[in-house]
């Protein structure tokens, strides 16, 4: 199993995905925002972070460019997940290194649990 | 000067177009006076030399009759003739004394000159002739006086002839100095009227547009703010009406951009706001749904079932109700951009792949091998594809075929979206776009709709200047297509 880090300002919401990952075997841990997330990417080694787009202190984007995923974390599979955002905006997202996208709002958890498991097994 | 007109109010700069244009009429009306002044004088000049010309004939007749008067009295001792020699001596001083004070010309003055000098001796000689004949002097005495006298008459009618030809000669040039003016005149009045002509004409223009560029220019930033272009301002800044409304209308568009603005933060805010919620009560429920909190009872299943719907039904109303409020206060601003439809109907089947595969459905997607683009916004384009392609899913059912197909022709771009579901009635397609209308059919209470998918769709591709249109067979299936502009305006 894996280590899943889950980048989320809501609380209920992240507390959702911590209860799905680890029901599903996984080690979580979770971050509010982009800063934190980047403590935790030194600290905790996931191999896999849910990256929202919209958090305060720093966005998603923001996150991705600071991280530099792909020079400095070429193993890290990324899964970008909001509430609306146009296909063709995420083709930025892709080329900072994201891997996968995913709408909140129509994702259950079982599809999310495969998708997971999808993207750990990809690359 | 270019500035200070601008600056003028739109009253002042018609009344200095007018103003410049009664100055050259002013210049015209000037112009045409001197020339009629200057003909005046040439044919002043004409009649003086006429009237020169015909005092020297007249003395030359005076003259003619007093050498016949003298002649026929020396001949025929009748003085009948003789009776009028006083008067027309005098009748001939007075044209002399006309002609030296009429003519300018030299030819003439030391003609008459020569005439006067032997007038004396003439005159002497005619007297004395007279004289003779009078007192029946011998025939000798005649004889001697007669040849001296008639020698110098040949003279003085001489010097007559000679002030004659000069005078016809003077008549004659003036006649020609007097044509050839008229000709100028009617030459340079002409070229004069039409420069004028012209001139007022170019004036009238650059008076009109001074005024009509700027109204042009607002007229098509009004026109760019009522396609929704907020940012636009214009750079009018002279100080006349013009000026201050442009000022006015700048200072408009740039309170309309900061509501945009503000507007658009609102809308995301809350929608954001609203979704947050909704999606953990969906985890929530979806972790209870797919047993990740133990067994259901089959009366526990149900509850969440039915939970599990009305959230989705909310999620949906949630992006629908955001959509239509912006919609119908004409609040959406399209962002037009060319976009490749491939990737974005790809995109699309993509995020809805997992309900196509829980409703067992396949998926079709069928694209040209050159790229098809449209010029669209492709936020609210995707929104109107996916509302198609979600209603295809849900009026179709499990096992079910959809197709979407991206076609491009000539400027214009299309996509269908099809399925073999379950139709629509004929009278049920001229409301199928309304808002919050729902159509009766057998699927249609198992699927949580709202009647807003269809009336958001048919709004976005209208605000494109698109087309969309269906058609269906009852029982057989439904296709329907988008039509958009594939260039920009």
């Amino acid at each position: 199993m894996a280590r899943v880090l889950v980048v989320e300002d809501d609380l209920r919401l992240k507390m959702t995905y911590d209860i799905l990952l680890k029901k599903e075997g996984h080690t979580v841990d979770r971050a509010l925002n982009g800063e934190e997330a980047l403590e935790k990417l030194a600290s905790f080694k996931p191999d896999l972070i849910l990256l929202d787009i919209s958090m305060p202190k720093m966005n998603g984007m923001q996150f991705l460019e600071a991280a530099r995923v792909r020079d400095n974390h070429p193993n890290l599979r990324i899964i970008v997940f909001s509430n609306r955002s146009s296909p063709l905006e995420m083709e930025k997202f892709f080329e900072l290194g994201a891997t996968k996208y995913m709408l909140k709002s129509s994702t259950s958890p079982k599809q999310l649990a495969a998708l997971v498991q999808e993207t750990l097994a990809s690359k | 000067m270019r500035r200070r007109f601008a600056d003028l109010p739109i009253g002042g700069k018609i009344l200095t177009g007018y103003a410049l244009i009664a100055g050259l009429m002013l210049v015209v009306i000037i112009y045409g006076l001197a020339s009629v002044a200057w003909m005046e004088e040439a044919e002043r000049e004409l009649v003086r030399t006429t009237n020169v010309r015909k005092a020297a004939r007249q003395l030359d007749v005076d003259v003619l009759s007093i050498i016949v008067a003298i002649e026929y009295f020396v001949d025929t001792r009748d003085s009948a003739l003789l009776d009028e020699l006083e008067s027309r001596r005098h009748a001939s001083a007075a044209l002399r004394e006309q002609i030296r004070r009429v003519s300018t010309r030299p030819v003439t003055l030391a003609a008459l000159d020569g005439y006067e000098k032997i007038l004396p001796e003439r005159r002497d000689l005619a007297d004395r002739l007279i004289a003779a004949a009078r007192t029946n002097a011998p025939n000798a005495e005649i004889a001697r006086l007669r040849p001296e006298r008639r020698a110098l008459d040949d003279q003085a009618r001489q010097f007559l002839r000679g002030i004659i030809d000069d005078q016809e000669k003077a008549t004659a040039n003036q006649q020609r100095v007097t044509r050839e003016r008229a000709a100028r005149v009617r030459r340079n009045m002409m070229t004069v009227s039409l420069v004028a002509i012209a001139l007022m004409i170019a004036l009238t223009i650059a008076v009109t547009r001074s005024i009509t560029r700027p109204i042009r220019k607002l007229q098509q930033m009004t026109e760019q703010v009522g396609k929704g272009d907020f940012s636009i301002q214009n750079d009018i800044d002279t100080k006349d009406e013009i000026g201050a409304f442009a000022g006015a209308l700048n200072a408009m568009a740039a309170d309309v951009a900061r509501l945009d603005r503000a507007k658009d933060e609102f809308i995301g805010l809350a929608s954001h706001q609203l979704r947050t919620p909704a999606t953990a009560v969906k985890n929530f429920i979806g972790l209870l749904k797919e047993g990740y909190a133990g067994e259901l009872t089959e009366e526990q299943r149900t509850y969440i079932d039915q939970a599990w719907e009305s959230n989705e039904q909310q999620l949906e109303i949630v992006d629908s109700l955001l959509t239509v409020a912006r919609s119908d206060s004409g609040m959406i601003s399209l962002k037009r951009q060319r976009i490749d439809l491939h990737s974005l109907v790809k995109g699309i089947v993509e995020q809805q792949k997992p309900t196509l595969v829980e409703r067992r459905q396949t998926c079709r997607l069928y694209v040209p091998h050159s790229p098809v683009y449209a010029v669209a916004d492709a936020e609210y384009l995707t929104m109107s594809i996916e509302n198609l392609l979600s209603n295809a899913s849900k009026y179709t059912r499990p096992g079910g075929r959809i197709l979407i197909a991206v076609l491009g022709t000539d400027g214009s771009a299309c996509i269908a979206v099809r399925d073999n579901g379950v139709g629509i009635a004929p009278g049920d397609i001229s409301r199928l776009f309304g808002k919050f209308s729902r159509i009766d059919n057998e699927l249609s209470t198992q699927v949580g709709g709202n009647g807003i998918g269809l009336y958001l769709a048919r709004r976005i591709i209208d605000l494109h200047e698109g087309r969309i249109d269906v058609e269906s067979r009852p029982g057989q299936g439904t296709t329907f297509t988008i039509r958009l502009s594939a260039e920009a305006e």
